[in-house]
């Protein structure tokens, strides 16, 4: 908890935090700007536009955040006292990815309340929005839920890997487009994110889920579990390791 | 105590650190002294378990732990978006160090007034003071600081040389401080080490007057010297 409540406080005047809350918004924001000049009349469709957005920006802000937060302590010079304190790394490390995982968990939840609020809007103007956001929400929970273990640990692996906060950023913005690059695919349960954007847009149509959903099903937890485990196996292995003389 | 038993490094090819055996005493000042790239700041690195070395680095015969020193390595480095304070006491917490009195801490880097200023805000000379005072929360058994004074004016050098003169001294306690300022280094501490080429090339008991000095360390870095020095 001590080292928990460390990583809160580092957040503290942490502007960055900002723009990765606009960008995981960003989706809603456009979302509703069309549904509020007709593109887009009922809550259904906004929601299955702004899932859409949200499987491409929210794991690109996940990525950031994770990335900048290990960055952070190269950033900032601190590293070196930061690896000092007698405190085991892997505690160092799970203390940071606790925090990520919790600021993205309230990203997230965010951008579900905004969603309702501007569902519950367009229901004033005559559609019924509600049973469609009920529905929704087992269904984002299950995606905001893998894209937040996937994309942290992805983003601690970069971090890790290049020590700089432009390369993270960067990355991130490639990763975020490239997990929904197939998300058409019948195979696309091998990614994790676009398996993470499928379920959840079946809790509004399954017949937008796979052919074969038993199968996808178990091969797409397969494939998350798999690829979380390798992406924090191999950030912590480096992140162990450390350099010959540490800077 | 704190000693080290044939410390070497080598990375890329490079030796960094040769065979380093020495044994710093509790309740002395040590001056490190070398070139630029001799060793020093890597050896003190060594002693955080910060580089992949080989040998032994042992506090009273047994494996030195991290939470054993307190250091200001390199250049004073802060978390630039939190306070004086803040950065104090986020080191605090994770040194476990109760009831901590990071206001005493300010106050004795005379930065009592600027507890509430964002790091960022500060000058190298103030984050140097207090990278000082963040090296010396908690008592720590053993105190490395390097260029502790880099970047003070002269009222800020003044206050580390009576800080490492007075108070940070303890008989429990040993604080090396590694500096290429002869004079300063002459007037803190009770033995000089010299390190040249990764290794300790002489070591001097008792500092005589900053020109000697001058001449003693131009003798030895001119000359193959090695081991310990008679008093001056």
């Amino acid at each position: 908890m001590r080292l928990v409540f460390n990583e809160i406080c580092k957040l503290k005047r942490d502007n960055s935090l900002i723009f990765i809350l606009a960008l995981t918004l960003l989706p809603i924001i456009t979302g509703a700007a069309g549904a509020f000049i007709g593109e887009r009349k009922s809550a259904s469709d906004l929601i299955f536009f702004v899932n859409n957005q949200f499987a491409i920006f929210f794991p690109m802000a996940v990525v950031m955040l994770a990335g900048s937060k290990v960055c952070q302590e190269w950033r900032d010079g601190t590293y070196l006292t930061w690896v000092t304190h007698g405190i085991p790394r892997t505690k160092l490390l799970a203390s940071k990815a606790i925090v990520c995982a919790g600021v993205s968990a309230f990203m997230a939840l965010t951008a579900l309340a905004l969603l309702t609020f501007v569902c519950l809007i367009l229901s004033a103007e005559g559609t019924e929005s509600f049973p469609v956001i009920a529905a929704f929400v087992p269904g984002f929970a299950a995606e905001s839920l893998s894209i937040i273990i996937t994309s942290t640990a992805m983003g601690f692996l970069i971090g890790v890997l290049s020590r700089n906060q432009l390369i993270v950023s960067a990355a991130a913005v490639v990763y975020g487009f490239a997990s929904c690059l197939f998300i058409g695919a019948d195979w696309s349960f091998i990614i994790p994110g676009s398996f993470a954007y499928r379920i959840a847009t079946s809790s509004l149509d399954p017949l937008t889920y796979y052919s074969s959903p038993l199968t996808a099903t178990f091969i797409g937890v397969f494939a998350t579990a798999t690829s979380v485990t390798v992406f924090a196996t191999v950030a912590a292995a480096i992140f162990l390791k450390g350099r010959k003389i540490e800077r | 105590m704190i000693s080290l038993k044939n410390v070497s490094l080598e990375v890329g090819g490079k030796s960094l650190l040769d065979g380093v055996s020495f044994d710093f005493e509790d309740g002395k000042v040590y001056g490190l002294l070398g070139p630029n790239g001799a060793g020093k700041t890597t050896l003190m690195k060594t002693m955080l378990g910060l580089t992949a070395y080989s040998g032994e680095v042992l506090s009273d015969g047994r494996r030195a732990e991290n939470e054993e020193f307190g250091s200001l390595i390199e250049y004073p480095a802060f978390y630039p978006r939190l306070t004086a304070r803040e950065n104090l006491e986020l080191y605090a917490r994770y040194r476990k160090i109760h009831r901590a009195d990071v206001m005493t801490a300010l106050d004795e880097v005379g930065l009592a007034d600027s507890a509430d200023v964002l790091v960022t805000k500060m000058s190298l000379g103030m984050r140097q003071r207090l990278g000082v005072a963040r090296a010396c929360l908690g008592s720590p058994r053993y105190l490395l600081l390097d260029e502790p004074t880099n970047g003070l004016d002269p009222l800020g050098i003044k206050e580390v040389r009576a800080l490492l003169r007075g108070s940070l001294r303890h008989p429990k306690r040993c604080i090396i401080v590694s500096s290429h300022n002869l004079p300063e280094l002459a007037a803190v501490s009770d033995e000089l080490v010299f390190v040249r080429n990764g290794r300790l090339v002489s070591s001097t008991l008792c500092i005589g007057s900053a020109s000697a000095l001058e001449g003693l360390y131009e003798e030895i870095f001119s000359s193959n010297t090695e081991g310990r020095q008679p008093c001056a």
